[in-house]
């Protein structure tokens, strides 16, 4: 596959808000905040954004999306922003389609053909739920029954049976794995542990002073077995956007470019397949589709930040994009191999498991702070900073469908 | 909290074979008139042949474990206090691409047990006034 945009795109900006559990700021705000601080950190004003694109998604079950609220669609924050000389704009998502990935995938091939100059690219993340001060125990909920609930369509065949979240669908794809080769939970402990000890070193993240240990994990709240309460990630409030620009008008910019040098994506060609298979199919097309546009390979890699929404993502990603056989990573990401120091350090803001979920943004802005050779915890420090960085794959989605790039210090 | 009433499913012009054919302990699968795929759930195209039109077929009920989970605190309305529900994947004996999403009916003493390819075999919950297909090993 030909990727005509190589090396003609950089990230040149990263901005993040205030993350928490069920924040009393408004969801907009937070977008605006972490859209202003990514426009800042690239040096830039919101005159010069030109481009803008997001992933939005229903803030939850039951909970009615309200602009500003507890969403921040693209129109709004248009119009909160004041933009006023927009060219190009995207919305991935809707009927499942999209993440932020193939928003940025988008926004990548708009600036490589001069649909525009500068792009800002957000997500915002709503935790359903009420804000502010409990209510009084007369306003809650009744202690009577509830009559039974009636779905019809896809619902009757699911939550009848008692699916009806992540984790009730990705029990089954992980026990299928773990049962197929043989791994156990000790095996995942090794990457819960070794998120938690990155997040501790990265002041942005939920759990930044709250280490975990081995025994920790193995004790931890069963969810659906196989999953622990620490395999899922954390819905939290916050936003985070980045900001892109032209490889040439990047020279000009304050930060060192992250260039991107290859592209890909994967998904929707798992028919007839199970959705226990549909990851395999997933990372195994993202896999096809990004090497293919490029001659870096797997070992040229210096990290990875890989989509983590459930632990056992990450064996998927490591298996389908190449750095390991079918059925291996569970003992591939064994003896410090996913450490600072070893052979591919692997989401070292934490992932969404211990920084909190949003939704693949945390995995791009730590893929550019690590090219950037600003990964700190304290400035200046290079508290998770990947020593000798070249390029950092980045890969985002999972369930059906992904997208992923690699960023380099230069153009490849 | 007295417990909740667990979730029932509705029959749509779509699928109301399977749920009467359930109402009478039978196991009825939509199938491809044209290359004879069975489906789980319904389908307007069918995703081997392309074909449209789908007719209704009883099948044995048997098939194997493709995978599970249990489900401890499952987040669906009347599951809440219920103590643990195994969710199966079961793929069916009569076409390897259809697998049926269901609780398997065991024991909290035969988890342990539990494995892909075990044999497995459809059972019955009547729920309010309509009937599940379930599972238990065979």
């Amino acid at each position: 596959m030909p990727f005509n945009a190589k090396n003609k795109v950089a990230i040149v900006g990263v901005g993040q808000s205030e993350f928490g559990r069920r924040l009393e700021r408004p969801i907009g705000a937070l977008a605006v905040d972490a859209s202003l601080a990514a426009i800042a950190d690239a040096g830039l004003t919101l005159a010069d954004i030109d481009g803008v694109a997001t992933f939005p998604e229903g803030p939850g079950p039951g909970v009615g999306p309200v602009e500003g609220v507890s969403s921040a669609p693209l129109g709004w924050m248009v119009e909160s922003l004041g933009l006023r000389n927009l060219d190009w704009w995207t919305c991935t998502g809707g009927g499942s389609v999209g993440n932020i990935s193939s928003a940025i995938a988008l926004a990548i091939q708009a600036l490589a053909t001069g649909s525009c100059k500068h792009v800002l690219v957000w997500r915002a993340m709503f935790q359903p739920g009420p804000r502010g001060p409990k209510k009084p125990a007369a306003e809650q909920k009744s202690d009577k029954p509830r009559p039974a609930p009636r779905f019809s369509g896809p619902n009757a065949y699911s939550v009848p049976y008692g699916v009806a979240d992540g984790p009730t669908y990705f029990a089954p794809a992980y026990m299928r794995y773990m049962k197929l080769f043989g791994a156990t939970r000790e095996h995942m402990a090794t990457y819960a542990v070794t998120m938690r000890a990155y997040a501790n070193k990265n002041p942005q993240a939920m759990f930044y002073d709250q280490p975990m240990s081995f025994d920790d994990y193995m004790s931890c709240r069963m969810i659906a077995d196989p999953l622990c309460l620490y395999d899922c990630d954390m819905p939290i409030d916050g936003a985070a956007a980045i900001v892109l620009t032209t490889a040439e008008r990047a020279q000009d910019l304050p930060q060192r470019p992250a260039y991107i040098t290859a592209l890909g994506s994967g998904g929707f060609d798992w028919t007839l397949l199970p959705p226990e298979e549909y990851m395999d199919a997933t990372a195994g097309g993202l896999g096809r589709t990004l090497w293919a546009s490029t001659d870096l390979k797997p070992s040229d890699m210096s990290g990875a930040m890989f989509y983590d929404g459930f632990a056992p993502d990450i064996y998927w990603w490591l298996e389908g994009l190449g750095f390991c056989g079918r059925g291996e990573a569970f003992e591939w990401i064994q003896d410090g191999r996913i450490a600072l120091d070893g052979e591919l350090p692997l989401n070292t803001f934490g992932g969404q498991v211990s920084e909190g979920r949003m939704h693949g943004m945390g995995h791009w802005i730590e893929a550019t702070r690590q090219i950037q050779g600003r990964a700190d915890d304290q400035p200046g420090d290079g508290a998770r900073q990947i020593p000798n960085v070249e390029n950092i794959l980045v890969a985002t989605g999972m369930t059906g469908h992904g997208s992923g790039a690699i960023l380099s210090t230069a153009p490849r | 909290m007295g417990a909740d009433e667990k979730p029932i499913p509705v029959a749509t012009d779509q699928d109301r074979p399977y749920w009467e054919g359930a109402k009478e302990h039978k196991l009825v699968l939509q199938r491809c008139t044209s290359c004879s795929l069975l489906s789980a759930e319904p389908r307007v195209v069918c995703p081997r042949c392309q074909g449209t039109e789908f007719d209704w077929t009883q099948v044995s009920g048997r098939g194997v474990i493709h995978s599970y989970g249990i489900l401890r605190q499952s987040p669906a309305p009347g599951f809440r206090g219920e103590g643990p529900v195994v969710l199966v994947k079961v793929q069916i004996d009569e076409e390897p691409t259809c697998r049926i999403t269901a609780n398997l009916l065991v024991d909290e003493s035969q988890y342990d047990d539990l494995d892909l390819d075990l044999p497995v075999e459809v059972t019955f919950e009547d729920r309010g006034d309509v009937t599940l297909p379930q599972f238990k090993l065979a």
